[in-house]
């Protein structure tokens, strides 16, 4: 079974090196690529090819709104987990408009992001 | 004015009077010197003295009568120069008539002992008077009493401001002077006056938006102050301690060998983690609203809305449009900030139970109304409570309308609730974009909020607080 590709984007990076420390430790997942900004998310997932792409919400450009929209737009869709600080139920319902696969307040992305990939990698590989 | 010195005084028939006396004094001279002839000579003595006093005689009626008509000439000459100034004079009385009946300026002319010689027609116009009705009126008793004993004598004072009355009791500000002048050997008051009523009302609201300006500046450096120190004390006391205290239990754990005791302080030190990221997104909340720039003013209201309504349990209807329509950022803002403003106010000080809001697109128009069903109050008495500096709340939020292009209205009374209205004309690239796919046309818009909500988020965080 080939592992779970995955795309990190936010444009902490204190938060990104720990998520992508945090998902090393993490067995069958494959941190693939970092990015800054909704933009270099869209543009690594053309060349990298990710199974699911974590993006923040409040990135500056086009910001993971933006970016979460333009990937579910496309055939071959990754799957898409937006995170963010501001867990408000606005942004849950956007998140659900636009089609994206998960939404973590990231408060709670150490506890939940780890069953949310397993589920993933379950739905990707039976 | 006075007569011409160079006036002739005789008339023409004075002249031929002159004249004819003239020929009347040579013909007895004729006679008289016939007379004298024939009794020294007889009858047909002809003597070359005769002739010659003939001829003394004839040259002296010749010489008289041309010195008549050169005379008469003269006569002539004045008679038609003193036609011609008479005609000047005419002229210039009908142009100083004309010019002072015409002016608007109040122009009138009294003698001393106060009898109306003058009075220019604007008596009428301004000030609706009958011109009977002035004519036995002293022109000190058409001052304002207040404002003639400041300005002194009624018949001669410096340009001043002062009240007239008017035909229907009413007074009318006006700006004017008097001085004397002399007319045929008596002291006469000139006064001429200018109506400066409507400039007087521009002049007030003026100094009152002046007077309002000054409050706010000062209302906006107070509220800067106490917001800095309301951050400086959430960063200090809650981020900085809170912090403080995960450090030094993390030391702690280095040196716990105990599994168990190990694991509680783990589970303490992320749960004191998680309470930092909660205060510092609700920190950050308060400073900006993070749901304006990226979904839009409809779902910021309305996550403000559900937020407000489960902290002070007020029963808020909320009636927003579906779609979610991009506004300039001005006004998404204010809105924004108003509608903040105001729930806080009902939550504060309304006693509300139910509040409706509602959120409009009608035509070119954007149309927000708050309303409660509270306690409410008196609007005047409320404006000049702001007027006097002690409650800034309502005029922040009018001034900030005002200031993102839009109108405010406010309609309260005791007891009858309280409703704010706030209009803002939307151009038409405002509302092109309602509803459309977000693209990189839609990622512009959400970089213009950011850039003018930096500018924009200061004087917000600074005007939410005040009551």
């Amino acid at each position: 079974m080939s592992r779970l590709k995955v795309l990190v984007a936010d444009d902490h990076p204190l938060f990104v090196e720990s998520v992508a420390s945090l998902l090393a430790a993490q067995p069958g997942v494959q941190v693939v690529g970092l990015a800054r900004s909704g933009e270099e998310a869209l543009s690594l997932c053309e060349s990298l090819r990710p199974d699911v792409v974590l993006l923040d919400v409040a990135m500056p450009g086009i910001g993971g709104l933006g970016a979460a929209e333009a990937l579910k737009q496309k055939a071959d869709s990754p799957k898409v987990v937006l995170i963010t600080l501001y867990d408000d139920p606005e942004y849950r319902e956007r998140a659900q408009e636009i089609g994206v696969d998960g939404f973590v307040n990231k408060i709670e992305f150490a506890a939940v992001i780890g069953p949310i990939l397993g589920e993933m990698a379950a739905s990707i590989s039976p | 004015m006075k007569t011409n010195p160079r006036e002739p005084r005789i008339g023409s028939k004075a002249v031929w009077r002159i004249a004819l006396g003239y020929l009347g004094l040579g013909l007895v001279w004729l006679v008289l010197a016939g007379i004298i002839v024939h009794t020294l000579f007889g009858p047909h003595a002809y003597d070359p003295a005769v002739e010659t006093l003939a001829g003394f005689m004839a040259l002296f009626i010749l010489l008289s009568t041309l010195i008549v008509v050169q005379e008469e000439k003269r006569f002539q000459g004045d008679l038609r120069r003193r036609e011609r100034i008479r005609r000047v004079q005419q002229e210039q009385a009908l142009k100083f008539r004309l010019i002072a009946e015409n002016s608007v300026d109040l122009i009138s002319m009294a003698s001393l002992d106060g009898q109306m010689e003058y009075l220019s027609p604007s008596h009428q116009t301004l000030l609706g008077f009958e011109p009977e009705a002035l004519r036995n009126r002293h022109p000190g008793s058409l001052i304002h009493p207040v404002d003639l004993e400041r300005i002194g004598d009624w018949h001669r004072y410096p340009l001043s401001e002062f009240r007239v009355a008017m035909a229907d009791g009413g007074w009318r500000w006006v700006q004017g002077y008097r001085y004397l002048i002399q007319w045929e050997g008596r002291d006469y008051s000139v006064g001429i006056a200018r109506d400066v009523t409507a400039l007087r009302t521009v002049q007030k609201a003026v100094i009152e938006y002046a007077e309002r300006l000054r409050l706010l500046s000062r209302k906006l450096l107070e509220t800067q102050e106490n917001e800095r120190r309301h951050l400086a004390r959430e960063l200090h006391d809650e981020v900085g301690q809170t912090l403080t205290a995960t450090k030094l239990g993390l030391h702690a754990m280095s040196d716990l060998f105990q599994l168990s005791r190990r694991e509680k302080l783990y589970e303490e030190l992320v749960a004191n983690l998680d309470r930092v990221l909660t205060q510092v997104r609700s920190l950050s909340l308060n400073l900006h609203p993070s749901l304006l720039d990226d979904l839009g003013l409809v779902a910021a209201i309305r996550g403000l809305g559900s937020r407000m309504a489960t902290l002070s349990g007020i029963k808020l209807t909320l009636d927003l449009p579906p779609a979610d329509p991009r506004f300039p950022p001005l006004v998404e803002i204010t809105c924004y900030r108003v509608v903040q403003e105001a729930l806080n106010n009902i939550a504060r000080h309304a006693g509300a139970i139910k509040v409706e809001l509602a959120f409009r697109v009608e035509g070119d128009e954007l149309r927000v109304t708050i309303r409660d069903d509270g306690r409410g109050f008196d609007v005047e008495t409320m404006r000049r409570k702001v007027q006097g500096g002690s409650s800034l709340g309502l005029l922040g939020m009018e001034e900030r309308v005002q200031l993102a292009g839009g109108h405010f209205d406010l309609v309260s009374a005791p007891g009858r609730g309280t409703t704010i209205a706030m209009v803002f004309a939307l151009t038409q690239a405002s509302g092109e974009d309602s509803g459309g796919p977000v693209g990189s046309e839609k990622s512009s818009q959400i970089e213009n909020p950011k850039e003018i909500s930096g500018v924009s988020a200061q004087v917000v965080a600074d005007g939410q607080t005040q009551a």
